[in-house]
Order: structure tokens, then sequence, then C-alpha cells
């Protein structure tokens, strides 16, 4: 039986394919090989889209004919507008830097809840240009800056004002005229709380804001080209062709500053994960699907194959995991062939051959596909994916329950050997450079006193002897009182009981953690594909990459961009 | 100078700020919580917030204790505030004591009495400065006094005739002074660690300045 799965039994009429279990999903590993998906942030932002039919448009255009200057993109919803604030900078080659402490930046960009006025607009293209070191308005929703991908823009520039389209494999490789470089939402550097706007229907899904701000950020990345090409061309230019424009996604830098937000929000990544899992399960269950929905699978399936054959990197560890997912694709791809879909639960049965035998790259690129054409089933599960986090602990808890539950979700902390060197190894701090959060080794640098409260082993094996000292029928809060210094990781205890896909099973601090992996997961829940990962500490990504242009978006196409391809592009 | 800021902001700015006294990391996050509370509230809170944490600054990183529950003698600090609430709530029982800067207090009791509909009476010199039930919450409308306070906390609600229902802003951005930011943003800056040309050389974007 695979893990959490529940073999299918055909004898069975009372078949019922489990959920699989925190300890099978809250891995580091997995969770770093997981894949954009129906559910992604992204995704669920082009449906709404299209179902409340919102309008895109520039409002205002004022770039000059070296593309420098200002513009304001609207995007209008039932009940309310949101503009993208674009300023476009003319950049020395040398101060371009993806790196988050860098001070200038090719463009730079907020979106603003309603719509600017002129007085907005030239205080925010004081302070919007000065990104973390400006104070902004409070009507700004985010705050974000990108750098060119130099030789992709010119190109595509160039050749569009000769009235030639750009190089198709050249646009697959790189994927992206613009890279940003950080995203800031919920009241960074001045700008609106989330609570301002969470109860909006448009800004109920996670980072609902900060996808919208990307999506933005395409369509002016897009319309300062074609404004390039046009004045460089003139009556010789031509537009760029919508199957390569499509192909145009937001490339983005992310470090480390992403990986803490997976500890410090526990009810929030349980949220993703249980939901993500839930929609598996829904789908697992259901034992017979149409003619349509096992083609679709077997497109995608195939569809993946050339996105892989297309996905080249320069990180040897996840190069080597490319080479090894093509090889079970083609299994995948044999497994789905002939008369499969036509069987009870043929779906449970790939998922469980799966695995048994294929690769975690493998295994969840297959739950990416296999949720694809269950919309009906699954979609209304995005609505659970926010999450409101309480501080206070449950009044009602006794020593005897967070030692139960420790006992029940730690066990994999208890298990570990923490005399080991090894199980120290790293510390997680915050750097005096930007206030980026950094991960340091603690036999051979300073600052490990200063470190954040990330070795959730070693505190759940200090809690432990302290709890199992006092009276198991003792509140909680009565020993909380008296043991300060365990309280941040006793509410993570309580808070498992109810969120157990809210912990990472593993140690944080270990020699072997790479963060790569945590923000793989992260971005995959942005909706973030093509991961290339420079270091174990910071990975390139491209977001939207096939998505539908403003103009094309229809209930048809934001669900048919999953592992999209460039026909023709392949190595 | 004032200083427009947001509540999030605010939270990680003040949880950082007690780690930089020595306050242990669950406190901390409650007094960043409580800051925010205070914030949304419309409560002033910036400047008492400051001086206790030069008082914390005095018995926790210079002084006597050790990070423990009651570091400046025996009263309740400010980051205590939710933990005290709980602790009242969980034994049903009165509780007096004296508290540096009660006003604090109010966010404490509040936050415990929103999440889980405990209520809770407040009393300083006898008088009723506070009653919580639920989500309604009611102050005393000359204020509550400074300084190290002797209260009372009482795990019911009583009445409420001479309070006014406590202000709710969470949508509105956070008016404060420049200077007491920067203050609050002093003690937060312990909590950094300078970056080694190294570390520079191995963050996200670095090594890899392509024009591609």
């Amino acid at each position: 039986m695979m893990g959490g799965v529940m073999k299918p039994n055909l004898n069975n009429a009372e078949i019922m394919i489990k959920q699989r279990p925190p300890q099978e999903v809250m891995r580091l590993q997995r969770m770093g090989s997981f894949h954009p998906m129906r559910l992604s942030f992204n995704r669920q932002l082009l449906r709404r889209m299209a179902k409340e039919n919102w309008q895109v448009a520039v409002q205002d255009w004022q770039i000059d004919d070296h593309g420098y200057g200002h513009a304001v993109i609207t995007a209008t919803t039932p009940d309310h507008c949101y503009s993208l604030v674009a300023f476009s900078h003319d950049l020395d080659d040398k101060d371009r830097s993806d790196r988050v402490i860098a001070e200038k930046w090719d463009a730079t960009f907020s979106l603003v809840d309603g719509q600017p006025d002129e007085a907005a607009i030239a205080m925010m293209a004081d302070t919007v240009s000065k990104q973390e070191a400006g104070r902004q308005r409070h009507d700004q929703l985010t705050l974000s800056r990108a750098n060119k991908s130099v030789r992709m823009f010119n190109h595509v520039v160039e050749r569009l004002a000769e009235g030639v389209q750009p190089d198709a494999k050249m646009v697959n490789d790189i994927g992206y005229t613009m890279r940003t470089t950080a995203v800031y939402g919920n009241g960074k550097f001045g700008i609106s709380d989330r609570a301002a706007i969470k109860d909006r229907p448009a800004m109920l899904g996670p980072f609902q804001a900060e996808m919208l701000t990307v999506y933005l950020i395409r369509h002016f990345s897009l319309a300062l080209i074609d404004h390039l090409a046009k004045v460089k061309g003139g009556e010789k230019a031509v537009s760029l062709a919508p199957e390569l424009a499509r192909h145009f996604g937001i490339g983005n830098a992310t470090g480390l500053g992403m990986a803490p937000f997976l500890v410090h929000h526990q009810v929030l990544l349980h949220q993703w994960m249980t939901t993500r899992e839930e929609a598996l399960t829904r789908v697992l269950n259901t034992a017979m699907i149409t003619t349509e929905q096992a083609d679709q699978i077997r497109a995608l399936v195939v569809r993946a194959q050339t996105y892989s054959q297309q996905w080249r990197v320069d990180d040897t560890v996840q190069m080597d995991r490319i080479t090894v997912l093509e090889n079970d694709l083609q299994q995948l791809a044999d497994w789905v062939s002939g008369d499969w879909g036509q069987n009870p639960y043929d779906m449970a049965r790939l998922m469980e051959k799966t695995t048994e035998s294929l690769s975690l790259e493998a295994q969840e690129m297959l739950v990416s596909i296999l949720l694809e054409p269950f919309g009906d089933l699954i979609d209304d599960l995005g609505d659970q994916m926010a999450a409101q986090e309480d501080i206070s602990m449950p009044v009602t808890a006794t020593v005897g329950d967070a030692i139960d539950l420790i006992n029940t979700h730690y066990d994999w902390a208890l298990a570990r050997d923490l005399s080991q060197r090894f199980e120290s190894e790293l510390f997680w701090y915050v750097s005096e450079a930007k206030l980026e959060p950094r991960l340091g080794r603690r036999y051979e640098e300073d600052g490990a006193d200063q470190e954040m409260p990330f070795d959730i082993p070693h505190q759940i094996q200090s809690a432990l002897p302290a709890l199992t000292k006092a009276d198991p029928a003792m509140p909680l809060a009565q020993f909380m009182l008296d043991h300060p210094k365990h309280r941040w990781v006793l509410r993570r205890v309580l808070t498992s009981g109810h969120y157990p896909y809210g912990e990472i099973k593993d140690n944080l601090v270990a020699g072997d953690t790479r963060p790569i992996d945590m923000l793989r997961c992260k971005l995959s829940f942005f909706g973030a594909s093509k991961f290339d990962p420079k270091s174990d500490l910071w990975t390139r990504i491209t977001l939207y990459q096939g998505a539908p242009l403003a103009d094309e978006i229809t209930m048809t196409s934001v669900n048919d961009w999953l592992f999209s391809t460039l026909p023709g592009a392949s190595h | 100078m004032t200083i427009t800021l947001s509540q999030n902001e605010i939270r990680a700015e003040a949880e950082k700020a007690f780690r930089g006294v020595g306050v242990e990391w669950g406190m901390a996050k409650d007094g960043g919580v409580i800051a925010s509370w205070m914030a949304a509230h419309n409560l002033p809170f910036l400047g008492a917030l400051n001086h206790c944490l030069e008082m914390l600054d005095e018995n926790l990183t210079k002084g006597q204790s050790d990070g423990a529950a009651a570091p400046i003698a025996s009263c309740i600090a400010p980051f205590e505030a939710i933990a005290r609430a709980e602790y009242i709530a969980a034994m049903n029982t009165a509780w007096a004591g004296e508290v540096l800067m009660p006003r604090f207090l109010l966010a404490g009791l509040g936050i415990v009495a929103q999440e889980q509909g405990q209520a809770f009476t407040l009393k300083i010199d006898g008088k009723i400065a506070m009653v919580a039930e639920e989500n309604q919450i009611w102050v005393a409308a000359d204020g509550i006094a400074s300084g190290i306070v002797a209260v009372e906390i009482y795990p019911h609600a009583e009445g409420i005739d001479g309070l006014i229902p406590c202000p709710w802003a969470e949508q509105i951005a956070h008016q404060a002074s420049a200077s007491c930011w920067k203050t609050l943003g002093q003690y937060a800056s312990r909590t950094y660690v300078p970056e080694t040309e190294e570390k520079r050389a191995a963050g996200a974007g670095a090594g890899d300045i392509d024009n591609n």
C-alpha cells in the first residue's frame, strides 16, 4: 500500500482513498518537488478575472521614445479597480543587479487601490523608485521592482522593429523580458496592511494583490516592447505574435527571504498543504472518469514531457532530477496509454504505481496533472487557502494535552539525536543589510546568539522534560507563565493539533537542509514554473509563462496553460 | 514629526524590539501582536512601549533576570499581557498584582476575549477601567494610568456604566512620532547580524549579474 493512500480494492464497494498524511507530505524533499497546479494563486486570480470579466486597460502612458517615464495600467473588477503604477528608469548596465540590496532598477512598480491622481503619481515617482528606502503611501497595496533581461529585451525590440518575430528558442530558453527581485505586500514600508482588503472578494485568496501586480507587470513589459519597437522601426515594425507574447512570463530571483514565511505562518501553511491534499484525495476517489478527462490527462503527460525537455538548468542537482523526470514521464506516458481511464479507480492505481516506483519530481508532477481536469470537483477549495491566525493559546489546554500532542505530532523531532553536531550546524538570522533572512554556519560564523527560533526539534526536546515534571492536569497557561522560554514552541505544538500540515517535519538547522526546497514549495503555490536553482539558497523562476494575455482571458484559456511549452523550441 | 505606519510594521518591529532587550521568542511575539492591536484600536502606545523597553533593558539585558516571567521586580510587563489573560481565563479566578503600563493589559485581555470568547473586567484603584466580552470592549473614558500600577482582573464582565466602546480602526494607518519609531527601531536593530562579504556573495541574485 502506498503511504497514506489505500490501495483500491474492486471487491470492496466502499472504497475510500485516504489523504496523504503530514508525515509523508511535510518533508522538505517532497515539498521541494512541487510544481504549479490548478489551485496555485495565479491560477485562482486568472479564473476570477475570467469569471468576473475584469477589464485591463492602459490608463496613462507617459513613456518617452527611449522607454523611460511612467504608465498606469488598471484592472477593473465588478466592485473595485486596482492600478499598477509603473516607472521605467534609465539604468546604467553597471548598476543592474538582482541582489535584494540593489538600490536602482530598470523599472519600479506599485499596485494602488483605485486610480491614482497626478499628485499621487508625482509622490510615488520619488518613493516607489526608492523602494525600501522610501516611505510608501497607505493606498499602495504592493511594492515591486524589476530588471530587464537585456539580451532578451533588446533582441525582441530589434527584431520587431525590423518587422521580424524574435527567435522562438531564445524566447523559450529565457522566458521573460523582465524579472522582479521583490514583490512586497502586507504593510511593508508603509503600504497598506492586507487586513484593509482581505474581505474583498477579489482579495480573499492568499497573495492575490501580489499575483495581480506581477500579471500587470507582464502586461507593462509587453506594452513597453511594443512601444519601443514602433519608435525604432516606424511603419516597418510589427507586433509580437500572440503565441510568443504568451510565452513571456515575468522572471523572479527568489532567495531566503521567502523561507521563514513557511515557519512563521503555521496555520496558513496547513491550509495550503491540506487543500492541495484534499483536492488530490477528491480526484483519486473519483471511480470513473470520462473519455475527455482521460484524454486530457494523456495530453498533459505529453505536454509535461515537452516541458521537461525544455527545462534546462545549470544546477547539477536539479538537472539530474530533470533527467530522471524525463524517464519517469515516459513511464507515465506508457501507463496512461491504451485503455487507461476506462477502469474504476485508474487514477488511484496510477498514483500508487508512481509513488512506488518513480521519483518525487514525477509524483508531484502527476499531482498537478491529475488535478487539472477536475475543476468542478476542486476549484471551490481555493476559498479555503487563506487563514486567520490566532495568537492566544486555548485556555482549556493542559500540560498533559501538550505532552500528548508532542508524542503524536513531533515524534520525528523526538527521534533525532541532537547531540550530533550535524543537527545544529546551521542557524537562521536576520541580516543587517536590508533586513533579509540568512542562513549561517554555527561553528564557523558569528551571529548565532541572534538566531531565529527555527531549531524546532531542539526546542521540543527541551520542552518535553519540563512538561513531564509538571502535573499533567496543570493548565498550560500556568506552565507557560513559569516557563516562558517554551512558549514559542508550545504555541506550535497546540496549533499542530488542529493544523497538522503546518509543520515541516525536518530539522531546519541540520547540516543537510536545503532552503531551496522551502522556496520551491512556496513558489509552486504562487504558480511559478521553470525552477532554476542558482545554489541551495536561491532560485530563478518564471510566473505566468504561457498564461493568456489580458485580451485573451476566457474561462477556457485560463484553465489551459499548465506546463506551457513553445512548439519548436525543444533542445 | 509624524510617520504613517502599517500594523504589520508595528507588529514586526515591536517583536524584534522585545527580542532586542532579551525577551523570550514566544513572549516577544505576543509583544508584537499587542503593539499591533493597540495601533488597530487607535490607542497611543509607542512612547509607553519605548519606556517599557528601556526598563526591561535595564533588567533583562544588563540585570539580574534570565528572561523569565517577572523581569521587573514582580510586576507584569507588556509582553506578558496575553499569557496573563490566558492564565486568568484558564484558572477562572481573579488575579491582583502590579502591572507595568497597564494600557497593554487592554490588548492582552482584548485579544483573549476576542479569540476565545472569554469575558474580563480590569480594575485600577478599585475602579473599572475595562470590560471585555468577546468582540465587545469598553474602556474608561478618562484613559488608563501609566507607570507601575496595582490592578485587579476578573474572569467575567461587570457593568459598563461610564465606559466607552474601544475604537477599532483596522483599516487606518497609524500615525506615530517619527522619533519614537526610530527609538523602537534601535532596540530592534540589536537582533540583526552584520553581513559578511561571503554571505553577500551567496544571496539571491548574487554572482550572476547577467543581462540575459
